[in-house]
């Protein structure tokens, strides 16, 4: 393709790609200089710390959210940033409460968390709590759309989020030392410092985050009288340390460490009068890391403990509760170059998890050996992966398969195929809960396959980024908690899932200012198409809190160190019931960011101004929890060293 | 660009025309409110606030849903838990609402609001005044149902007053406590404590009285490790004439009696998805044993929630909750068991209400 037509067709694209948009009603997207980030560059791709991810995950979808949307919500929640910002529904409870993520129409127990390469979703519930971690602490966030049971193991069905906190550095002149601050509406205050310190053989670093909050909002009740929300307090501390050791040119070894306490007091829903509910999330996560780099091979080992511990007290009806959980994660692995454009994986996860108070029985020991293989091929415009895992989990076993296909079929084209099977085990308390837990469950089982473009290009100061994907998935084996005075987890239901999802970007850039836009849509239809209920009502219905569509829109400008940003998402009806007998109305969201930057006396300041859903849209995430109205969060950031 | 280039283009992009599936749901159509000649109290889902009221009006062989937002325009609020009729008003418990509603009969439409913690039953004394059991707290309180006043409590030795009737001028109180094998009576008048009547079970839940003036008490907390006892009890004397033992690990609840007050119907629950010790069981009030099987079986992945026994036909009326994940169906059986009648309800039908009036 000639210069010419390239510009032609970054030209036409253009056009056509706003036509099209018109017609979607929402959209979603990313923003500003580094917004391409994520575009996959033809040789390699070094999006994380995993090499799972970076070299053999060829055909599978993964998105990094860039700086400058985690600057601009450094003072905020993952979930606050996802639900603005990616094509995933955060279910929030409130906006004092439990967040938890599903990729294309997945459940949240079917949509994993990693950290540094490992799971953190609590053992014991399944799922993590998005809301409870801070954005400051990491330093990469990056989504994988679709399943890749063999790489990532139990739970990965619908997607990843992929996690990373900072990469040590080896510099004699390394020194780094941050202080932030913020405040806003509803009695927000918030605190955090962050520093590091390396040498040419060692890294040390430390981040704090203080945060505490009224939440007393004013909110509409059922019957149109206006009041104030009680019981909305919040208060947490969260610190991460991290350590690093360069032993020689091949030999590294990292130690991390995260620990954090939230107290949540959550309020009363709209059918309630009053609430004096309590909620204490604790958690400590560690995890020690090696690497050996040879001239065509790397071992590595990692090894986790992660104790998780929610009290929840709720004195109107005298509930007390305590629980904890472990869950001890290991890791080896060894890659291997294979000739010129080949690389073999290898690697051994064990994870066991347990509830240290119950008994002996209520544990889960898994391990696997997996593989994967990635290859370049016709001058390293095809790269094709194969990925396998055969796992023990207690007395079951399970194989795993998968593939996928990436080609750069033109220098603006690229397109992308996967296919894996996937599966999840039921969560401790799905197992082994008093009452009602179910040791007879089995694991949800299916195959998952995607397929999608990515088209970028470039004419003078504008770049269009462009991608689509379409997925399916059958699984099998649905588990779904049915109760009445005690609830159950039952395998009862195959579901199918299908949809796509677009993510469009422009820029134009010209003397100080860089425009933006960015557009992105998400359609899943995730449907119940048999069912072990007699005269079950939920065959060819939408299973409950999943969206059928949800966008975004990003629109705003950088002028020299001012950056604004309008984000607008769209979020569709929820049913919450399996039958679609009962819903949520669609809601929509405005919000507006800014930011400026610094230099006073060679240290560099950074303010930000959020102010969140400007329009006043009263809605519900999940039903009769009203979350905040108009409200706005000012912050700033100061580098000492 | 070639043309090679423009029809890849034009391919790939082309995707975005996927049709799609409008999001916009069905409206569901919902009659005007009726006085229907049976209530089917729909608790809904605990925390998701959507109990709702139904009726099925037997002459017609119609079903009207959700009446208290048809004529009120709002929802019910969370867990409804039971209804009755007092005079021209019904009273309806909604449990984690912390609150009574009430409601004309005929019009639905509302009429006012008691404010009690966690509501679990009403027993009307008269059109001035009636009792109600509460859950988490150790008190019965008497309310006026014209004024819609609170209009005193009694307070027990343990916790969650459940189950409650009156036989002569006694009104029996089951405290649903894991530590207490009593019921207690209190004088309906002076509400002065007149008996406590010590049973073989722990945990007595429901109370109800037979043709012959016994009062009948189902105890247990399967849960909790309290296996469930039937006792029948001669109130006169406050001695238990006949104790039935249920089978370790299962769950009776929600007894009633037929018409004539000699045949006791009861479910018995089971949530693990199998259908051993499910179903509908009966039994006649002198039988020397608890029935072995069940009269109407449950299939596997269900159980039933609701019970009654239509007082003018004999009419077995059985609700099914589906797990409480959707809207659950109600049957009715012939007094052979006999299904003759299968309609949705809402969510969780969890007691029937028949008009008498």
């Amino acid at each position: 393709m000639s210069r010419p037509n390239i510009k032609n067709a970054a030209l036409r694209v253009t056009r056509l790609v706003a036509v099209l948009l018109c017609i979607y009603d929402a959209a979603q997207g990313q923003q500003m200089r580094d917004s391409l980030k994520e575009v996959q560059i033809r040789d390699k791709r070094v999006l994380t710390g995993d090499t799972r991810t970076n070299d053999f995950s060829a055909g599978q979808k993964i998105q990094a959210i860039d700086s400058t949307t985690l600057h601009q919500y450094r003072l905020q929640s993952v979930a606050a940033l996802l639900t603005q910002q990616v094509p995933v529904f955060v279910k929030s409870y409130s906006f004092n409460g439990l967040a938890t993520l599903s990729f294309r129409g997945a459940s949240a127990a079917q949509s994993q968390v990693l950290w540094n390469g490992i799971p953190i979703q609590n053992a014991a519930l399944g799922v993590a709590d998005v809301s409870a971690i801070p954005v400051s602490f990491m330093n990469n966030i990056n989504i994988a759309y679709g399943g890749s049971g063999a790489l990532y193991g139990s739970g990965n069905v619908g997607g990843a989020l992929l996690l990373e906190s900072d990469r040590p550095v080896y510099d004699t002149d390394y020194r780094q030392l941050f202080v932030s601050g913020g405040a806003g509406s509803f009695g927000q205050y918030q605190g955090g410092v962050k520093g590091a310190l390396a040498g040419k053989k060692w890294y040390a670093a430390a981040n704090t985050f203080l945060q505490t909050a009224k939440n007393n909002y004013s909110y509409t009740r059922t019957n149109g009288a206006t009041a104030q929300m009680t019981n909305g307090e919040l208060s947490s501390a969260a610190v991460m340390v991290q350590g690093a050791y360069k032993f020689n040119n091949r030999n590294t070894v990292e130690l991390h460490g995260w620990y954090q306490d939230y107290d949540r007091h959550i309020p009363p829903a709209l059918f309630e009068t009053y609430s004096v509910k309590r909620q204490q999330d604790k958690s400590m996560r560690m995890l020690a890391r090696w690497q050996y780099t040879g001239a065509r091979y790397n071992v590595y080992a990692r090894s986790s403990f992660i104790r998780d511990e929610i009290n929840y007290s709720d004195t109107a009806v005298v509930v007390v509760t305590h629980n904890a959980v472990h869950q001890y994660y290991q890791e080896a692995g060894w890659k291997q170059q294979t000739g010129t454009n080949g690389q073999l994986l290898v690697f051994i996860p064990v994870q066991l998890s347990w509830l240290p108070e119950g008994n002996d029985s209520q544990r889960q020991n898994r391990i696997a050996v997996a593989a994967a293989y990635q290859i370049k091929l016709i001058n390293t415009r095809l790269h094709l992966s194969v990925q396998a895992r055969g796992e023990q989990i207690n007395d079951q076993r399970i194989f795993l398969p998968g593939g996928g296909a990436a080609f750069h079929v033109r220098d603006w084209l690229w397109l992308r195929a996967n296919v894996q099977r996937t599966y999840r085990m039921p969560s401790l308390n799905e197992l082994y809960y008093f009452p009602g837990g179910n040791p007879r469950l089995k694991p949800e089982r299916g195959w998952t396959q995607d397929a999608g473009y990515t088209l970028k290009a470039k004419k003078g100061q504008i770049t269009l980024y462009h991608d689509l994907s379409i997925f399916n998935r059958n699984i099998q084996d649905w588990i779904m908690w049915l109760g009445g005075a005690v609830w159950t987890p039952q395998n009862i239901a195959t579901v199918h899932s299908r949809g796509t999802e677009t993510d469009t970007r422009i820029t134009f850039g010209t003397g100080d200012w860089l425009l933006h836009f960015s557009a992105g849509t998400t359609y899943v239809l995730a449907t119940t198409t048999a069912s072990n209920i007699p005269g079950d009502g939920s065959t060819g219905k939408q299973i409950p809190y999943t969206p059928r569509y949800n966008g975004r829109v990003n629109v705003g400008c950088t002028w020299k160190r001012i950056y604004l940003n309008y984000n607008h998402t769209y979020t569709g009806y929820r049913f919450i019931t399996t039958d679609e007998s009962a819903w949520l109305l669609p809601y929509q969201s405005g919000n507006v960011q800014m930011m400026y930057s610094t230099t006073i006396r060679s240290r560099r300041l950074q303010l930000s101004l959020q102010y969140n859903n400007l329009w006043n849209e009263q809605y519900s995430v999940a039903g009769f929890r009203p979350m905040p109205p108009a409200n706005w969060l000012a912050g700033m950031q100061l580098q000492l060293l | 660009m070639g043309w090679k280039d423009r029809q890849i283009l034009i391919l790939v992009l082309s995707v975005l025309l996927w049709a799609c599936v409008k999001d916009k749901p069905a409206k569901v159509n919902t009659p005007a409110g009726k006085a229907g000649s049976v209530y089917i109290v729909c608790e809904g889902n605990f925390g998701n606030g959507d109990a709702t009221l139904y009726s099925y009006d037997k002459k017609s062989d119609s079903v009207y849903g959700d009446l208290y937002k048809a004529a009120n325009g709002q929802s019910l609020g969370d867990v409804f838990q039971s209804m009755r009729r007092i005079g021209d008003s019904l009273y309806l418990c909604i449990n984690n609402s912390d609150k009574i509603v009430v409601l004309h009969a005929l019009t639905h439409r509302f009429a006012g609001q008691i404010n009690i913690p966690k509501p679990r039953y009403i027993v009307p004394l008269s059109t001035d005044k009636a009792f109600v059991s509460t859950l988490y707290s150790n008190k019965v309180y008497t309310i006026n149902p014209k004024t819609l006043f609170l209009t005193g409590e009694m307070t027990f030795p343990h916790n969650n007053p459940e189950g409650m009737c009156i036989s002569g001028s006694n009104l029996y109180v089951c405290p649903w406590d894991t530590t207490c094998n009593k019921i207690y009576s209190t004088d309906v008048t002076s509400g002065i404590a007149t008996q406590a009547i010590t049973l073989t079970g722990y945990a007595p839940h429901a109370v109800l009285t037979d043709r012959e003036q016994m009062l009948w008490v189902l105890s247990g907390n399967v849960t909790k490790g309290r296996q469930a006892v039937l006792s029948r009890v001669d109130p006169s004397t406050g001695s238990v004439v006949k104790t039935y033992t249920f089978p370790a690990g299962t769950d009776p609840i929600k007894p009633v009696f037929n018409a004539t007050r000699d045949t006791l119907y009861f479910i018995q629950v089971k949530y693990d998805g199998t259908n051993t010790n499910n179903g509908i069981y009966r039994m006649h009030l002198h039988d020397a044993a608890l029935p072995a099987t069940p009269f109407i079986s449950a299939n596997t992945y269900q159980y039933f929630w609701a019970l009654g026994i239509d007082p003018a036909t004999g009419d077995i009326y059985v609700g099914d909750p589906k797990g409480f994940s959707q809207k659950g169906t109600v049957t009715i059986y012939k007094s052979d068991g006999m299904p003759i009648r299968t309609f949705t309800v809402g969510l969780g039908p969890g007691q029937f209400y028949f008009e008498t009036q």
